[in-house]
């Protein structure tokens, strides 16, 4: 019994903390009108001007039944039988409940006798305590908290049971050719309802979700690039973002009218992104003995480098960068309907075109001789190189091709931006492409998608909890890692890796 | 009968220590060699400057009359040099059959182009290389494996995979070090018929670094022995069994176990 005790402590301390730092007191302020014309695209002024500022206590009560939800999974996630999973949730979560009633008996006892606990914890005024007691009176509410948090955490622990019946059922169907068949099936569909979504919706979502889908795009044209570096060749290049800066600059300075070439932006692109697969290759050269961790610090370096380069030549406009980059034309041929790129829309669908050619192009190069020595170079790279496999040539290939299509993402980037400055080129870009292909799962394109969606995307739909987005996003990577550590969509071989250490799964299955 | 590989004064050092000092060593082509020598001998060391892994400070290798001192591992591989590690080395996350067809490597042709466009040749050498991977893993006993991971199979399977890979690379001298190692004595046996079997059907000539006794006397048409990186004895097993410095390497007696 000493894991749930320990699960039950954790979650209590979590939930105090979450209390004290004030997400019960945001929540509060939430509305579902308000979240509404948040996704609308409206001002937090606008709202304010539009929603009467009452306090609400529906999102602070969803947030608790989803903490106790979460909760009650984890607690649960180690035992073995049915009893024991409910009962172990049923424990972890009554006595994270008891923690968060005593101190809030405790806090409106103060309140009680004129002692003001927001002079110290700032954020716990005598309403949040009400609320949170569930407007009863402090000891009916303490024990509300108990045994509404122990409910929901059993429930939690059911739903974890049946999640992962569900998942053994889906890997027996799929061993067997026919229901394989019918999977694949579903899939297409999907596919092809996703893809169909994403071609009409930017005519509707406005202007500010068109944005967002444009920067997800870009991030997973980033991601499929880094992919084939990390994910396919185990080549840890902690330097991307050079080679997108590269792609974003020599498309600037060939088109802007600041400098004399002006050249149209068909023509720069692809001197952009030989650029930048040449700027790949030549930094693959002096790395090439280098593995791992080394090659991670030295290739975050010649990152650094490439951006302070721009950002103190004059040539490139020092840190004020360069602005007026030409936008595409594109007149379609036979009819001579010249499209627009003035608003993020056009734009969307150059990325999505792009996205599905390179994601195409990636999965062909994973299935074939180069993938393999890739994948061999990546699990023993001296016993590849006995083998015949020429590292150095597959290892700057990799390099190269990773850099290209980087600057593929960097040329449309400028070009949809119409201006660039150094300080868009950080390691944080480098560091956000990584997370993705990671979270989405190592190796895998699906994965880069929905990785990048995640990544990009979330951020953006949390906007309403305001101030607690980061701190949201960034716990829910915590916890990604710890239940999915081989990502959402594992790639195949990473899939068999990690089931293969997976007992419970093989005790089930055998079962 | 040729003579497949001829290595003339091979000296590889270390800072001070001279792991193998000037080594002249000769393989008949179609024979089976066994290199023997103590812990530390320079054995290894050899292996690495024959595959290229090393390249040697001094002295000539030549394999079927080309010299090949210098060269890279994968070239060296690609003329037909073909090895196994002493601690297996598989790709231990890719399946059975991917592993050998990693080996084939040397012998195809796709590029990047072929890869993305997915050609005629492209599709009709996968298809090739498939099946041959496929025959070899029977050839291994290694048939309904194809599909699980490396790292799951046992470990003799994973000897005998180990071998079909390097086969994959369709070599002429086959270098073996310490195929044997871990094995009991049935399993040495069945190793040694194993090699034999190798060297008939898949035509290659074979060198292997054994410390097991009783397989280098039995499988072994010629024996070199080294110690402290000098070459102390060569000849038939039997020659080399009576001979003092052997026994006296071994042992630091005359008496030798076998």
């Amino acid at each position: 019994m000493t894991p749930a005790i320990r699960s039950g402590l954790v979650t209590g301390t979590l939930l105090l903390f979450f209390i004290l730092i004030g997400i019960y007191t945001t929540f509060e302020a939430l509305t579902l009108s308000g979240v509404w014309l948040t996704i609308q695209g409206a001002t937090a002024s606008e709202i304010a001007a539009q929603l009467p500022t009452a306090t609400n206590p529906q999102f602070s009560r969803v947030f608790t039944v989803f903490a106790a939800l979460i909760a009650g999974m984890l607690a649960a996630r180690r035992a073995q039988t049915f009893a024991a999973q409910i009962s172990s949730a049923v424990i972890a979560n009554a006595i994270a409940g008891a923690m968060v009633a005593i101190a809030l008996i405790f806090a409106s006892a103060l309140y009680a006798n004129k002692l003001d606990v927001s002079f110290v914890f700032e954020k716990v005024k005598a309403e949040t305590v009400a609320a949170l007691l569930f407007e009863q009176p402090a000891l009916l509410g303490g024990a509300l908290w108990i045994v509404v948090f122990a409910a929901f955490g059993a429930l939690g622990a059911a739903l974890l049971r049946g999640w992962r019946a569900l998942a053994v059922a889906q890997s027996l169907a799929a061993s067997t050719q026919r229901s394989g068949l019918t999977a694949n099936r579903v899939q297409t569909i999907l596919l092809a309802l996703a893809a169909l979504f994403l071609v009409i919706a930017p005519q509707f979502i406005g202007v500010y979700w068109n944005q967002v889908l444009g920067s997800i795009g870009l991030f997973v044209l980033l991601g499929l690039g880094l992919n084939i570096v990390i994910g396919f060749a185990g080549l840890l290049d902690l330097g991307y973002v050079g080679f997108y800066a590269i792609g974003a600059y020599t498309i600037a300075v060939l088109t802007s009218p600041a400098y004399p070439f002006q050249w149209g932006f068909w023509l720069a692109l692809p001197v952009a992104m030989v650029a930048a697969a040449i700027a790949g290759t030549l930094l693959g050269i002096p790395v090439l003995r280098l593995r791992g961790d080394y090659l991670a610090i030295v290739t975050l370096g010649f990152g650094e480098i490439i951006r302070i380069i721009y950002k103190f030549n004059p040539l490139t406009g020092g840190p004020q960068g360069i602005l007026n980059v030409a936008p595409p034309t594109f007149t379609i041929p036979f009819v001579n309907y010249t499209v627009a790129f003035n608003s993020s829309t056009p734009f969307w669908y150059l990325i999505f075109f792009t996205c599905i050619v390179v994601a195409f192009i990636a999965l062909r190069l994973n299935n074939s001789r180069l993938g393999r020595s890739w994948t061999a170079m990546r699990e023993d790279e001296d016993a590849a190189e006995a083998m015949g496999v020429d590292t150095t040539r597959i290892k700057l290939l990799a390099f190269g091709s990773g850099a290209f299509f980087a600057g593929l993402g960097g040329a449309i980037y400028a070009s949809r931006q119409q201006h660039i400055f150094p300080d868009d080129f950080t390691l944080l870009v480098s560091i956000n492409a990584l997370a993705l292909i990671i979270i989405g799962g190592l190796g895998s394109i699906p994965g880069v998608i929905i990785g990048s969606i995640v990544l990009i995307g979330l951020p953006e739909v949390l906007r309403p909890i305001a101030d607690y987005r980061l701190l949201a996003y960034a716990a829910l990577l915590v916890v990604m890692m710890l239940v999915r550590p081989a990502g959402l969509i594992p790639a195949a071989r990473q899939r068999r890796e990690f089931r293969e250490r997976d007992p419970e799964l093989e005790v089930l299955e055998s079962s | 009968m040729a003579t497949i590989l001829s290595a003339k004064g091979v000296t590889k050092r270390f800072g001070g220590l001279t792991a193998v000092d000037s080594v002249d060593f000769e393989i008949e082509e179609g024979s089976i060699v066994s290199l023997i020598g103590p812990n530390g001998a320079g054995k290894t060391t050899f292996f690495n400057c024959i595959t290229g892994y090393y390249t040697p400070e001094e002295g000539l290798i030549q394999f079927q009359g080309k010299p090949t001192v210098g060269m890279k591992m994968h070239q060296i591989t690609s003329l037909g040099i073909a090895r196994t590690f002493q601690n297996i080395r598989l790709f231990g996350n890719m399946t059975a059959l991917e592993n050998v067809m990693v080996g084939q490597h040397p012998r195809m042709k796709a590029g990047v182009i072929g890869a993305i466009t997915h050609n005629k040749a492209t599709r009709e050498e996968e298809a090739r290389v498939t099946t041959h991977g496929r025959e070899l893993l029977r050839f291994v006993g290694l048939r309904g494996k194809e599909n699980n991971l490396a790292k799951n199979l046992s470990y003799g399977e994973q000897r005998r995979l180990e071998i079909a890979r390097a086969l994959g690379t369709e070599p002429k001298l086959l270098l073996l070090d310490e195929p044997t190692a871990g094995m009991n004595p049935q399993e040495s046996l069945a190793m040694v018929d194993f090699i034999r079997k190798v060297r008939q059907e898949m035509n290659v000539t074979i060198l292997l670094i054994e410390h097991h006794m009783r397989v280098v006397m039995t499988i072994s048409e010629r024996v070199t022995v080294l110690d402290f990186g000098v070459k102390i004895a060569e000849g038939s097993p039997q020659q080399v069994q009576q001979n003092p410095r052997v026994r006296e390497a071994y042992l630091g007696s005359s008496e030798m176990h076998i």
